[in-house]
């Protein structure tokens, strides 16, 4: 008897113990759906991402010294990547001022408005290739939205919008598909799609298309959700069997996700 | 648990409701401060090594609750795959190392229940990614996935040690301040 009443008593506290901890979540939770308490919640997680970020590119820098070769190529990188945005620009601008000479009727270019958010929460799993913004559908967002960094690469598209926050899902996601093409070469078009690490591979590339190392991938804008021109990284490497049907190609991207923490959500380009 | 008979109810629950403010800031930490770090620190399993500190310094009951709770907001936060079914089975492993192998409350039990824990839930993990590669046939590196688990473990490791007596010390010294002092256990365990 005295044994069943010490059992009893244990399952009361830990009842006790379990409703205590969970009204508190669950407080917190109904809290959360109060955008004004979910928004101030989530400028703290921005914060704290901010934070996070900043002590994370100490650590890069002490890892890594100045003086070493991955530095001194990651400078290079750098020139590369400020190079190739500036290509991207340029050629975007050319087509757009030959379309404009072509059609005499367009005389407003309405470029679509952007929504600067900030990344609020990163993903824990392995590959971290998903990030928690604090905008949504109350701020105009969009599923299928190009979230864009710096000036004009693409970091990833909205996979999926709430009420205050979404979750972007970055190039280098395995489930990222986004037609692509070589700047330059408007006919060479692919599939870009994300694998281990920030590498990616552009696949069903024509055997006919030109393509080498160093070429910069842009997107073709062909799926209808994200405007052409937006860099989406170098080509390290192609694959061509003759035999094959089509190339593929490696991809690096031309950033750290880790490091960014603002971003530019376009809405799909007609919207 | 004679003690605890003499310990205040509401301070008790109190103390708890401090534990889940604990839980919110620490998910804010992992996804927020560890998940920006570079590789292989932004791997820490934060959540899992305050989980098994407090299943085992506090109460078997709300460290099981931290572990399953906290694989199953991230993921319905839409911050990872499959993290709540590993929180589940780690908090179930949790629960049977404490209860079954190491029942003392020294350091190096609580090192032994994280250890078994961060291996079950790395395992639970990959096992879960299996099947998922099998239904939506999306690539998986498995052999990146296998060294990241190795890390995951080992920073685990690494976590109880550089921070466990710490925790530790401040959980004791809560528990002294809000509970009632000299109380071993939310829960007797069997000697």
């Amino acid at each position: 008897m005295a044994k069943f009443r010490s059992t009893s008593e244990g399952v009361r506290k830990a009842g006790l113990t379990a409703a205590a901890f969970l009204s508190v979540i669950l407080i917190f939770w109904l809290l959360m759906q109060v955008p004004a308490f979910a928004k101030f919640y989530e400028r703290i997680e921005a914060g704290i991402v901010r934070a996070g970020t900043g002590v994370g590119n100490g650590i890069a820098r002490v890892t890594k010294p100045e003086q070493s070769l991955a530095a001194q190529f990651q400078s290079c990188q750098e020139n590369e990547r400020v190079l190739a945005i500036d290509g991207s620009e340029y050629n975007t601008l050319r087509r757009e001022v030959q379309e404009l000479r072509s059609l005499v009727a367009y005389t407003n270019r309405t470029e679509a408005e952007g929504i600067v958010t900030h990344v609020v929460a990163r993903a824990v799993d392995e590959d971290a290739t998903r990030v928690m913004i604090d905008k949504g559908t109350l701020d105009g967002l969009q599923k299928g939205s190009a979230a864009v960094i710096d000036d004009g690469v693409l970091f990833g598209m909205v996979e999926e919008v709430r009420e205050t926050t979404s979750i972007v899902r970055l190039v280098a996601n395995a489930q990222s598909n986004i037609p692509a093409a070589v700047l330059g070469k408007r006919r060479t078009i692919g599939l870009v799609e994300g694998r281990e690490g920030a590498l990616l591979v552009m696949e069903f590339i024509p055997q006919d298309a030109e393509l080498g190392n160093g070429n910069l991938v842009v997107t073709s804008g062909l799926d209808g959700l994200v405007r052409e021109g937006l860099v989406i990284g170098l080509v390290t490497e192609v694959v061509s069997v003759e035999s094959a049907p089509f190339q593929q190609a490696f991809i690096e991207l031309l950033y750290e996700p880790r490091e960014w923490t603002t971003l530019l959500i376009l809405p799909p380009p007609g919207v | 648990m004679d003690d605890l008979a003499h310990s205040p109810p509401a301070r008790r629950m109190i103390t708890n409701a401090l534990y889940a403010v604990l839980f919110i800031i620490t998910l804010a930490l992992q996804t927020g401060a560890v998940a920006s770090l570079p590789e292989p620190y932004r791997l820490f399993p934060l959540a899992l090594v305050m989980g098994v500190i407090v299943l085992h310094e506090r109460s078997l009951v709300l460290g099981a609750l931290w572990l399953s709770l906290s694989g199953f907001i991230l993921e319905a936060r839409g911050l990872g795959d499959g993290l709540a079914i590993a929180g589940i089975v780690a908090s179930l492993a949790a629960i049977t190392l404490a209860l079954s192998v190491f029942v003392k409350r020294s350091f190096w039990a609580l090192l032994g229940v994280g250890i078994g824990t961060a291996v079950t839930y790395v395992v639970a993990r990959i096992l879960w990614l299996f099947v998922w590669v099998i239904f939506t046939r999306t690539p998986v590196q498995f052999g990146s996935l296998i060294e990241q688990s190795v890390a995951v473990v080992l920073l685990a490791i690494l976590g109880i040690f550089i921070f466990g007596a710490y925790i530790r010390r401040f959980l004791r010294w809560s528990r002294d301040k809000f509970v009632s002092k000299g109380q071993l256990y939310d829960i007797s365990f069997p000697q």
